[in-house]
């Protein structure tokens, strides 16, 4: 079984149970980006414990629910993880959040469809993923930033990512990011 | 900064310039592909290498011990702290 077919059945199950979401993460990353590998498919979701219980069973041959809540730092946001059996990959469920920008990311997120998936998907745009990711500011996170600043190139919004790192007082670590790629990838 | 201090920068230039040009070249789905494949074949090599090392363990323990690795690498990764296996 390969990581596409762990995320398709993750799908499956959360279409299943009727639960909105989100595929975020690095491997909504690696769209807009240089691919890199994964060990895990983040995923935003709209969910209460019955649709968890529900998601959860119906993943239940593949996957193992870690039955503690696990809490993310930076933004206080709740996620649950469900460990894959017999590989080294896990699919985590985010609660979706209040926090304002997770908010408009969603209203934003964009649903495409993946051929080799056979499936329909809903992934944020670049521009919610650069914010998110210089938000953590992590070293993994801002490497993936300027992978999606130099891939997209002048696509992006700027303005709006400018706007969100003022507002998130992130701005210089953005800045940091964009001066140390060449700056024919991104002009 | 030595000479062989420039000359990495400049590999290390060269190589990402030439990942972005490759990365631009291909589809948004061709990205998201490539991503999951160097995840499937990765975690392959990683399986490989525990069973190297713990040529008795079954399938089962194999995989335990990867996880332990792999949570090893993580907090590394996230917080650049170094845990214990038996921590992980």
């Amino acid at each position: 079984m390969t990581q596409a077919d762990l995320i398709v059945a993750a799908i499956d199950a959360l279409n299943e149970a009727a639960v909105p979401y989100l595929l975020a993460g690095s491997v909504a990353t690696n769209a807009y980006s240089i691919p890199r590998s994964t060990k895990d498919a983040d995923f935003v979701v709209e969910m209460n414990a019955e649709t968890l219980a529900q998601v959860s069973r119906r993943l239940e041959p593949l996957f193992e629910l870690d039955p503690q809540q696990h809490l993310e730092t930076t933004t206080w946001t709740r996620r649950y993880i469900l460990k894959a059996r017999t590989q080294p990959f896990e699919v985590e469920l985010f609660l979706k959040s209040t926090d304002p920008h997770h908010q408009e990311q969603w209203q934003r997120r964009r649903e495409i469809f993946i051929a080799f998936l056979n499936r329909s998907t809903f992934l944020p745009t670049p521009e919610d993923i650069i914010i998110q990711k210089v938000r953590w500011g992590r070293p993994k996170d801002l490497a993936d930033t300027g992978g999606i600043m130099s891939v997209r190139g002048k696509t992006l919004d700027w303005p709006y990512i400018e706007r969100w790192c003022d507002a998130h007082l992130t701005r210089q670590r953005l800045e940091t990011v964009k001066a140390s790629i060449p700056a024919d990838l991104i002009l | 900064m030595t000479s062989d201090a420039i000359s990495l920068e400049d590999l290390h230039s060269t190589i990402f310039r030439e990942q972005v040009l490759q990365a631009r070249r291909m589809t948004e789905e061709e990205r998201f592909r490539a991503g999951l494949e160097q995840g499937d074949f990765s975690a392959g090599m990683m399986l490989s290498g525990v069973k190297m090392d713990f040529p008795d363990a079954d399938d089962r323990t194999a995989l335990t011990i990867l996880r332990q690795r792999l949570a090893i690498l993580r907090r590394v990764e996230e917080q650049g702290h170094f845990i214990s296996a038996e921590a992980a």
